[in-house]
């Protein structure tokens, strides 16, 4: 009997671990860190012959219709799409970057996440040309998670990220002007557009990293290295070739006072991010000003000269892309009351997002075939207000 | 106009291109000669037509003057480039998807600029990887 009862305890055994592996196999995918994944799909792209790629590009800025070839390409790709796809859905995504390294820390993977989604892209308006916008929708919403995860730890992955949440929303704006207004469709693309909008990467957190690894790499025993790396771009307007050299041979006090020279203006900077579009450029073009003046007179200025990015082209570029966001979610809720009611309002409704240039809501302009959104604040880098069109199909 | 005057005033306002092959090179090399032949002839008796009669010394003669030529166009030529004040380092393509590299293609050119320089460090790194499937990496380990 007691031998009995041990056999059975073994088997069972057995079989509660059999049961715990099988369980822990099958929660091992997809794995909680999103990069895995968008490595993975990279390793698996298949890169399109030059016609495609040219074919991919036109496609991408509407000069063409998808075709045969495009589509051949895509299913080539399709396992990559779809492990890209599960990657945009997992919450964390650590790319593994080790910000020790600088200026000179490598990022192949942001060129890479945008090739891929171009294909994202290219996929999105093949199926939009078959009719089958909501896949479409959803496509352009894995853009908007995967220029999340691109992230903003650095001011070029930020950069990145806001191309791609520009490139999904002309899509949205296209598929909006073009699909019939189903309800369902239009109130579940409110809620996914909304829950993405949450936490999105940030332009100060970008700036303030940048600080850190300029703070990191303005080190006598690293200047060269970062100065050779900016290459002959490095020589600015009124920075003279004497101040250049000085910035490369100046000794441990300089690069001192360097550094706290450039802590404090892009402490101003981050400061100045905060404050509405119209002011904040101001202030940030002030700040440039500045330096490139102190650095005609103070070497502490040099090197802050050299490094510092054009933090107000920068602000533009953020509040561009926030703007035409703004612009598509204040769309979805006047296609949903068209959808609702068969008309388009007579006047904007109230409480929806606004035109960062100004702060102000966009002005509503109702047209036979649709209706305008159109700016009341002024890009500042380029004299231009902005307007964003969508159609309403009969 | 004399024909010297035409001459200069041809050289001066049309810039003459000449571009010289095989054939025009050996077109003149033998009109040369029988210039030299003539003159030779006209002297029978000079030492130095004498000397030119021989086709070595004719070809001697030439590789003189194309030597003479070379000096001069070194001499009077474009002097080497001043180094540039800033130093160009070459990049190798990992080097120019780093973050620095990739912020200055930013402000030279925006977000297409950098895909323009990702283009050329990926394509400076060569081939792809292909997509594999599991079958096909067991197919080539086993052989079958």
């Amino acid at each position: 009997m007691k031998t009995a009862n041990h056999r059975l305890s073994i088997k069972m055994t057995c079989i509660l671990l059999t049961v715990l592996a099988s369980a822990s196999l099958v929660e091992a995918y997809p794995p909680d860190n999103a990069a895995v994944l968008y490595y993975k799909a990279i390793m698996i792209l298949k890169e399109p012959s030059k016609d495609v790629s040219a074919m991919i590009d036109d496609l991408r800025k509407g000069k063409i219709k998808s075709n045969d070839k495009i589509s051949q390409h895509l299913e080539e790709n399709r396992r990559a799409i779809e492990i890209v796809e599960t990657a945009a859905e997992i919450p964390t995504c650590d790319w593994g970057r080790d910000h020790s390294q600088g200026f000179d820390l490598r990022l192949p993977e942001l060129s890479k996440v945008r090739r891929v989604a171009f294909l994202l892209n290219a996929d999105a308006q093949t199926l939009a040309d078959s009719g089958n916008h909501r896949t479409a929708l959803s496509k352009c919403l894995t853009m908007h998670k995967m220029a999340r995860h691109v992230s903003d730890d650095l001011l070029i992955s930020y950069l990145v990220s806001a191309s791609l949440n520009n490139l999904a929303n002309q899509r949205i704006q296209d598929f909006l002007s073009s699909m019939p207004q189903n309800l369902e469709t239009l109130t579940w693309l409110k809620s996914q557009v909304v829950a993405i909008s949450v936490n999105a990467p940030s332009i100060k957190t970008a700036v303030a990293r940048e600080k850190e690894i300029a703070m990191q790499e303005m080190r006598k025993e690293k200047i060269d290295s970062v100065l050779d790396a900016m290459g002959a771009d490095s020589i600015k307007d009124g920075i003279t070739a004497d101040a250049y050299e000085k910035g490369r041979r100046g000794d441990r006090k300089f690069f001192k006072d360097s550094r706290d020279y450039y802590a404090k203006i892009t402490d101003d900077a981050i400061v100045a991010l905060d404050l509405p579009y119209q002011q904040s450029h101001r202030r940030l073009d002030e700040l440039n000003d500045r330096v490139q003046k102190d650095a005609k007179e103070n070497p502490a200025a040099v090197l802050t000269a050299l490094l510092t990015p054009a933090v107000s082209r920068i602000r533009t570029a953020e509040t561009k892309a926030r703007t035409f966001f703004n612009a598509v979610k204040a769309a979805i809720d006047i296609y949903i009351i068209k959808a609702k009611t068969g008309w388009l309002p007579d006047t904007l409704p109230a409480g929806l997002p606004r035109d960062l240039f100004s702060g102000k809501d966009f002005e509503y302009e109702k047209k036979k075939d649709g209706f305008v959104l159109r700016c009341r604040g002024k890009d500042l880098d380029k004299d231009e207000i902005y307007q964003y069109e969508f159609k309403v199909p009969k | 106009m004399k024909p010297t005057e035409n001459i200069e005033e041809f050289v001066r306002l049309e810039k003459p291109h000449v571009t010289t092959g095989e054939t025009i090179d050996k077109r003149t090399l033998n009109d040369s000669f029988a210039a030299m032949d003539e003159t030779v002839r006209a002297n029978k008796t000079s030492a130095v037509g004498i000397i030119l009669r021989s086709r070595a010394a004719k070809l001697a003669a030439a590789a003189v003057i194309i030597l003479a030529i070379g000096l001069l166009a070194i001499q009077f030529g474009p002097s080497e480039q001043e180094p540039s004040e800033t130093r160009n380092v070459a990049k190798s393509p990992a080097d120019m998807l780093s973050v620095m590299s990739l912020n200055m293609a930013y402000r030279r050119g925006g977000i297409e600029a950098v895909d323009d320089l990702s283009n050329e460090a990926f394509e400076m790194l060569g081939s792809q990887p292909a997509n594999v499937s599991i079958r096909e990496l067991l197919a080539e380990s086993n052989g079958v």
